[in-house]
């Protein structure tokens, strides 16, 4: 089952385009990495997706139910969302921020509700220090935990590794695979923290002005982004399906410039492939490719619709 | 509706300002008090409860700015997403009236406390009331201060909703609840009048009885005033405030249910 679905979603805010016909797709399960570079409509789509802006055209089917978005019989949403701020009441404890949210949301026994969140994001209920004096990592830990109140079966993340120093960082990506693995939670992070992304996500979707230029799954990214060979070839169409043939267990990917980027095999294997079947090569390069370097790629603009495969 | 009255019960009660709030009331309706106690100075005896003993005067302007605290907490916005992203879409409908009836209950409380404290001042300083007017009476006006109270605090909630600036709300909690925003407009209008050939203050001297802080004004002076036809309009304060507060508190907040919470929450 899709968590998320959305269809030609746009959202215009008077002259700006922040998103535009965006047709994305979460399933169950997910660990959904959002990427693109600053103002490119991650944080506006993920409201969209929360239900906190308005679409300007399009619609997000939360759980396949488009008429009430998922909610239960008592109205609460089945969202928990993180959204550019950490959304804490700074003049009040932790726990009472936990306490409050539970209470709003109908729950007996909020104290104890409050007790194992904050245990769970590593914060201490007894603290008795006000929010405003926590950590922006601490309180990106709150912000989790509020998130989480309700027991929530989509976690929407804007950026939660920000300010995050590397321990924090590192517990609260354990976190979030936890909550996937073992309460079966799907996540959509947004977050430049490319490396860390990386660690946890098990789907990618890079957006950039507003449009979704590619979407793939962990194993497609480092089939990518691992070695390659890449060639270019006096006859390109009859040289791809004569390696198809040499190569079977490799992936071939057009590239905009009309190369050829062929993964799965090593270089003197594609160099003898194309010895044996005569084909007239005129650039045979291997080359590496970097996560950051390839997301970086697909976030500079439409480029990355040409790319034959991206999506 | 009751689960997210009791989330900002629990939010307020935990939060430092509405102490702060208790103790100057309470510093302000005993201090008098006290200072005729031990001085000996001040009246002899007062004429009744509601126009002397007790005073409520500028009660809607700390109602006012309470549910502008309430609903603009500086840092709050991300809380108020938090929450509203765990609320289906009539939920949240709900969320914005609650929030205007959480300030109504607040602004009852704020009454019901400066009464008790006043009452509380009333004993300690030792100044009998020579008349005090049946409990019913006292409650009626009690009502009808919340009542005058209504307009201003709703309102106030609309506005924090509308514009999220905290600076802004409580401008306008100010300056609506002094009357000035009201009598500013009014002198407005009667300017206009004037420049087309009316005579000035026309407008103010017709409308003017039947504005929420009018009314009010008329209601703090007491029981006596609050029940009394005779005024320029020829009915009583009382009568006026549920003929003018009523319709306008539950206008705005129907706003803010219907219409506001269909704006981006950011």
């Amino acid at each position: 089952m899709n968590v998320i679905e959305t269809h030609g979603l746009t959202k215009r805010y008077r002259r700006k385009l922040a998103v535009d016909n965006l047709d994305m797709t979460v399933a169950a399960g997910d660990i959904y990495g959002f990427v693109g570079k600053n103002g490119s409509g991650k944080s506006t789509t993920m409201k969209m997706v929360a239900g906190l802006a308005r679409p300007t055209a399009g619609e997000v089917v939360l759980f396949g139910d488009p008429e009430r978005g998922g909610a239960t019989p008592q109205g609460f949403s089945r969202i928990g969302a993180l959204i550019e701020s950490p959304g804490v009441l700074a003049s009040l404890t932790a726990r009472d921020n936990l306490v409050a949210k539970a209470l709003a949301l109908g729950m007996t026994h909020a104290g104890d509700v409050a007790d194992d969140l904050l245990g769970l994001v590593g914060l201490d209920p007894l603290d008795h220090r006000r929010v405003k004096a926590y950590s922006l990592g601490m309180k990106q830990r709150l912000g989790l935990a509020l998130a989480l109140v309700g027991g929530p079966d989509l976690l929407l993340l804007d950026e939660p590794f920000n300010g995050l120093d590397p321990e924090a960082t590192r517990a609260m990506r354990l976190a979030l695979v936890r909550l996937n693995r073992e309460h079966g939670v799907t996540i959509m992070i947004s977050s430049h923290v490319l490396d860390q992304l990386d660690r946890v996500a098990t789907r990618f979707g890079v957006i950039a002005d507003g449009r979704l230029t590619a979407e793939f799954t962990d194993e497609e990214l480092h089939e990518r982004c691992g070695s390659s060979v890449r060639l270019r070839l006096a006859e390109p169409e009859r040289g791809l399906a004569l390696l198809e043939q040499a190569l079977p267990q490799a992936t071939f990917r057009a590239e905009p410039d009309g190369a050829l980027v062929v993964t799965g095999a090593a270089l003197d294997e594609v160099s003898a492939a194309c010895f044996s079947a005569g084909i007239e090569v005129r650039e045979l390069v291997q080359q590496e490719r970097d996560i950051e370097e390839y997301f970086v790629e697909l976030m500079g603009g439409a480029d990355g619709e040409k790319d034959g495969d991206a999506r | 509706m009751i689960a997210l009255l009791r989330s900002d019960a629990y939010r307020v009660l935990r939060s430092r300002w509405i102490w702060v709030a208790a103790a100057i009331v309470t510093f302000l309706m005993l201090a008098p008090a006290l200072m005729m106690r031990w001085t000996s100075m001040g009246p002899i005896y007062y004429d009744d409860l509601t126009s002397s003993a007790l005073a409520i005067n500028g009660i809607q302007m700390l109602a006012a700015v309470m549910a502008a605290i309430v609903c603009c907490d500086r840092t709050d916005i991300g809380f108020t997403r938090s929450i509203l992203s765990s609320l289906g879409e009539r939920a949240r409908k709900v969320w914005f009236a609650e929030k205007c009836v959480f300030s109504l209950a607040l602004t009852a409380v704020l009454l019901a406390f400066t009464f008790a404290v006043g009452l509380l001042g009333l004993l300690v300083s030792g100044v009998p009331v020579a008349n005090p007017e049946p409990a019913w009476q006292v409650a009626a006006w009690l009502g009808c201060a919340w009542l005058c109270a209504a307009p201003y605090v709703v309102l106030t909630v609309l506005v924090a909703h509308l514009t999220r600036g905290e600076g802004v709300t409580i401008g306008f909690a100010v300056l609506a609840s002094s009357g000035l925003l009201e009598g500013g407009l009014l002198i407005g209008v009667d300017f206009l009048y004037a420049l087309l050939g009316g005579e000035f203050l026309t407008v103010t001297a017709a409308v003017g009885p039947w504005m929420p802080a009018e009314i009010a004004s008329a209601v703090s002076a007491g029981v006596r005033t609050m029940l009394s036809v005779e005024n320029a309009v020829g009915m009583a304060p009382a009568l006026r405030a549920l003929v003018v507060c009523l319709p306008l508190t539950a206008v705005a907040v129907a706003a803010d249910a219907l219409l506001v919470s269909r704006r981006d929450v950011a």
